[in-house]
């Protein structure tokens, strides 16, 4: 008799598994992660697993400064037996985090990186500016490895011997800020991701690998995200259905949060709040009302939220607002006022990356979209603001959606060899959110 | 309102007008003191080839080449071997005279035709005299790809860039339309202007009616002729009727280049900085016998991608602070901070002073985010951190710390001034730096870029429940 492994049993047999190839002398290995799936915590244990039974000198690169000093604090907290080194610009602050931790020391000069057995942390950017031409790591570990772009890898892939590529495929594509239409047919090119660039030019020497659990989305939006942005990677949620949720003592006097809230009770954790009426154009300050609206009262309200680490009164920082367009951000704050705005985290699907909230408020980025177009058909940015939450995301849009999507037809030039045509992707992925969250078991009508 | 609106609401006044709009405060492009005019013709179906070529500095008389039939690929690249002499021969000329070389063309689409030409010889054939063509027009095309590059320049964008012109979009990169738009004094009205300027070819290819009528039995003839005089004869006839096609394409050249030198902007500030960067890649491409093609290797590309980027923040900062049609496009779009001054205080800790601003803005879109670093557009020597950022009802209150300039603190902005804060990028003189700390990174490439390479990695035994050892670390 076979039973089915639990969550926990997939995360544990992917996580030893991946660990194994540090010992096996894979040269590369890239790991393909959902959304929430534990990836820091791999790169945590990765690093540790070198460090400590290798003996290796290990260098973890993150994308941004941020992510950086983040790592760095957990890693020095968690493994506090080890000594690790923050690479950092002289005129950046480590932070107090870092700070307080007595096994994390920061450098800014290249000089001053150790020797022999280590683990050094930094940005790829800092990194790039080394002086020394070879350096002498023998495993590098790329965190949100999607997020670098090959010409900042191919500056700073000789630093190591062997590679560890631990990232989401899912997100926004790194952005190269220059005219790449020269290298549009080359799979390898410098406006490809890292990990896209090295497996089409050595992918006979890479070691895939996959996360098979999200932990951060809940189970009744795990299928839906998975199967519209994830097609090649098969994941599941960390909890049963029903095992997070919001409730209420009374009504919150919001009808519409009300009506989410009713629809949360019912399990649905990914819904849609359908708007009436015609509108066209990014700006739209009914919308941004109702969704400040629908936050003050989510804060207000008094809401037990019930996630994997208990129960507990909903405050401002649970709940997240994503928006496509910067506008979108201010007219949002603008109605949230100054008591909620500073409390509450605003901001586009390009910087919510990385982050989640219990609770996620999004705008669509098609809603009141006159004509559909590569930046709101980009299959990330929707994936972005679908996966932030742990409990329930709410997508807000105007009608006309649906039918747009249903009537678009891809003009972008088609490129020869590229089979991740962005414009066609993004069209799928949005045709399929849209006919799961436009369903009247998800769909909540508004004004 | 985004830049986009701004400079289509600068189309919708010319339209209502019937005259040009300006679209820019300044002049942003270096007419060098030798342009050369390259116009170029294809034969119908033959999409990667150059029937006839016209090439000349402007103000002198021009050469005209061409070949009967370009499908005789041998006397095609006779006709590629003669122009690329010619072309660098001119480049060696303005590298000597440190002047900028810089190739005029119709259009995108006479530049498509040169773009599909040198991919074309670059890769199928490896004749000396077909790659120093390669060679010569590749740098024109490589420049072209760049932010800000002086050195390929197309008359219709040239003007486009700098005017709005009184008829529609679509149109305005036919560049007899475009002149006839601006030029239309004389005419009974603008759309006879228009209609007349439309019916000669302008891009890449002869009109169709043409080549049926005239130049379709020209070549057939010339493949008739059994004698070389005949041959010759036809051969000559062809250039003869090509000869006005391109004559007029390259007239109009020179009036586009007459309507950019005689714009009454003023040159943008920074913009000899631009003209000195390509000096400097003029001889780089010279001494390193570049191709078009070349950057196919990780090093090559990854100079050109970084370079590409240091050129559109270093053209953008020279656009911000230089331009004030530029700087209010990005005023609208939330790119700069854009407000007046309503606090400024000074404190001094020990022997350090710090100075903090609060800036008052009703811009409806921000890019500026906390822990930000944004630079004063009118005083560049002065940076401040972006501390705070506060919506208070349609104003957004933003807490700055200054970050450079304590030395020049009795230049400082006072409260009530009106200050322009942006993240600016890279200068000019950055590229040069970066050139060389990317060359550094690139010199050893490891396994993952290069072929050659093999990995050497070892492999050793794991201990068995290698999680729960790894978890115990914690």
């Amino acid at each position: 008799m076979t039973t089915t492994p639990t969550p926990k049993q997939l995360v544990d047999r992917a996580y030893e598994a991946i660990l194994r190839t540090q010992f096996d002398g894979a040269p590369a290995v890239l790991v393909d992660s959902p959304p929430g799936a534990g990836k820091s915590r791999l790169v945590e244990y990765i690093s540790a697993c070198c460090h400590n039974l290798r003996g290796e000198r290990v260098l973890v690169v993150t994308r941004t400064n941020a992510q950086a000093k983040d790592l760095a604090a957990r890693i020095g907290e968690r493994l506090h037996t080890q000594e690790i080194t923050l690479f950092l610009s002289s005129s950046i602050s480590p932070g107090h985090r870092v700070g307080a931790l007595e096994n994390v020391s920061v450098v800014s000069r290249e000089d001053a990186l150790p020797d022999g057995q280590c683990v050094v942390i930094a940005n790829a950017s800092k990194l790039s500016y080394l002086r020394a031409e070879r350096s002498d790591f023998d495993v590098m570990i790329c965190d949100e490895a999607y997020q670098l772009p090959e010409v900042l890898f191919s500056q700073i892939a000789n630093l190591a011997a062997r590679y560890v590529m631990v990232g989401d495929p899912g997100q926004l594509d790194p952005i190269l800020d220059c005219d790449t239409t020269h290298w549009a047919t080359d799979a390898s090119g410098p406006q490809r991701s890292a990990p896209d660039a090295l497996l089409a030019r050595r992918g006979d020497q890479i070691t895939r690998a996959q996360l098979p659990v999200s932990m951060r989305l809940p189970a009744d939006s795990a299928p839906l995200v998975q199967r519209a942005f994830y097609p090649e990677l098969e994941f599941t949620s960390w909890d049963p259905p029903g095992a997070r949720g919001l409730t209420q003592r009374a009504a919150t006097g919001h009808a519409l949060t009300d009506a989410l809230l009713s629809l949360t009770r019912r399990g649905v954790t990914l819904g849609h709040v359908r708007f009436g009426g015609e509108h066209v154009g990014s700006r739209d300050a009914q919308m941004a009302s109702a969704i400040a609206e629908t936050a003050a009262a989510l804060v207000d309200g008094a809401i037990r939220v019930r996630d994997y680490d208990g129960t507990r009164t909903l405050t401002p920082g649970d709940v997240g607002v994503v928006v496509a367009h910067r506008a979108q951000v201010q007219d949002v704050v603008s109605a949230l006022g100054p008591r909620l705005s500073s409390a509450l985290l605003v901001e586009t699907a390009d910087r919510f990356q990385g982050l989640e909230r219990k609770v996620i408020l999004a705008w669509h980025p098609l809603s009141g979209a006159a004509q559909l177009d590569t930046f709101h058909l980009d299959p990330g940015r929707l994936c972005v603001m679908l996966s932030r939450h742990r409990v329930a995301c709410w997508v807000f849009g105007r009608p006309g959606i649906a039918s747009m999507l249903a009537s678009h037809s891809c003009d972008e030039p088609r490129v020869l060899g590229d089979r991740q045509h962005a414009e066609w992707r993004g069209l799928q992925a949005h045709r399929h959110v849209m006919s799961a969250i436009d369903h009247r078991d998800r769909c909540v009508p508004f004004g | 309102m985004t830049h986009i609106t701004l400079e289509r609401f600068a189309q919708l006044r010319a339209t209502q007008t019937g005259q040009a709009c300006p679209r820019t405060s300044t002049r942003r492009l270096h007419v060098a003191a030798t342009p050369m005019i390259l116009t170029a013709v294809k034969l119908a179906g033959e999409d990667d080839s150059m029937h006839a070529a016209m090439l000349g500095v402007a103000g002198d008389e021009p050469e005209l080449f061409w070949v009967a039939d370009p499908r005789q690929r041998a006397r095609q690249h006779v006709l590629y071997s003669t122009v690329a002499r010619r072309l660098l021969a001119y480049m060696r000329t303005c590298r000597l005279n440190e002047e900028v070389a810089q190739l005029w063309v119709t259009s995108p689409a006479a530049l498509g035709l040169l773009r599909s030409i040198a991919l074309s010889t670059t890769w199928r054939y490896r004749q000396p005299d077909v790659q120093r063509f390669a060679h010569a027009l590749g740098y024109f095309l490589s420049r072209s790809r760049v932010d800000g590059q002086q050195a390929m320049v197309c008359a219709t964008s040239a003007i486009i860039s700098h005017v709005a012109a009184p008829i529609p979009a679509a149109e305005q990169h036919h560049l007899g339309a475009l002149i006839a738009a601006l030029d239309h004094a004389g005419r009974p009205t603008l759309l006879d202007a228009v209609e007349e300027a439309e019916s000669h070819p302008m891009g890449s290819a002869t009109a169709p009616e043409w080549d049926n009528a005239i130049l379709a039995p020209l070549v057939t003839d010339y493949h008739a002729a059994t004698t070389t005089s005949a041959r010759d004869r036809a051969e000559a006839q062809i250039g003869a009727a090509l000869q006005p096609v391109l004559r007029h394409m390259f007239d109009h050249v020179e009036r586009a280049i007459q309507i950019i030198t005689a714009l009454p902007h003023p040159a943008l500030p920074g913009l000899e900085d631009v003209v000195n960067v390509e000096r400097g890649d003029l001889a780089y491409w010279l001494d390193n016998d570049f191709r078009f093609s070349c950057d196919e290797n990780t090093r090559a590309t990854t100079h050109a991608a970084t370079r590409g980027e240091c050129s559109r923040r270093a053209w953008q900062r020279t656009l911000i602070t230089g331009d004030r049609f530029s700087r209010a496009a990005h005023e609208l779009e939330g790119d700069i901070l854009f407000g007046a001054v309503s606090q400024l205080a000074h404190t001094r800790q020990g022997r350090a002073n710090h100075y903090t601003a609060v800036v008052e803005t009703d811009q409806r879109s921000l890019s500026a985010r906390v822990g930000d670093t944004l630079t004063n557009v009118d005083a560049t020597w002065q940076s401040w951190r972006v501390d705070a950022l506060e919506r208070c009802g349609d104003l957004t209150r933003v807490t700055l710390a200054l970050q450079a300039g304590k030395r020049r603190a009795d230049e400082l902005p006072e409260r009530g001034d009106v200050v322009n804060l942006a993240s600016l990028g890279a200068r000019w003189c950055d590229l040069l730096r970066e050139a060389a700390r990317v060359a550094r990174r690139v010199r050893q490439l490891t396994w993952t870029h290069d072929d050659s390479n093999t990995p050497t990695t070892s492999s050793a035994s794991a201990p068995a429940n290698l999680l729960a050892i790894v978890e115990q670390l914690r």
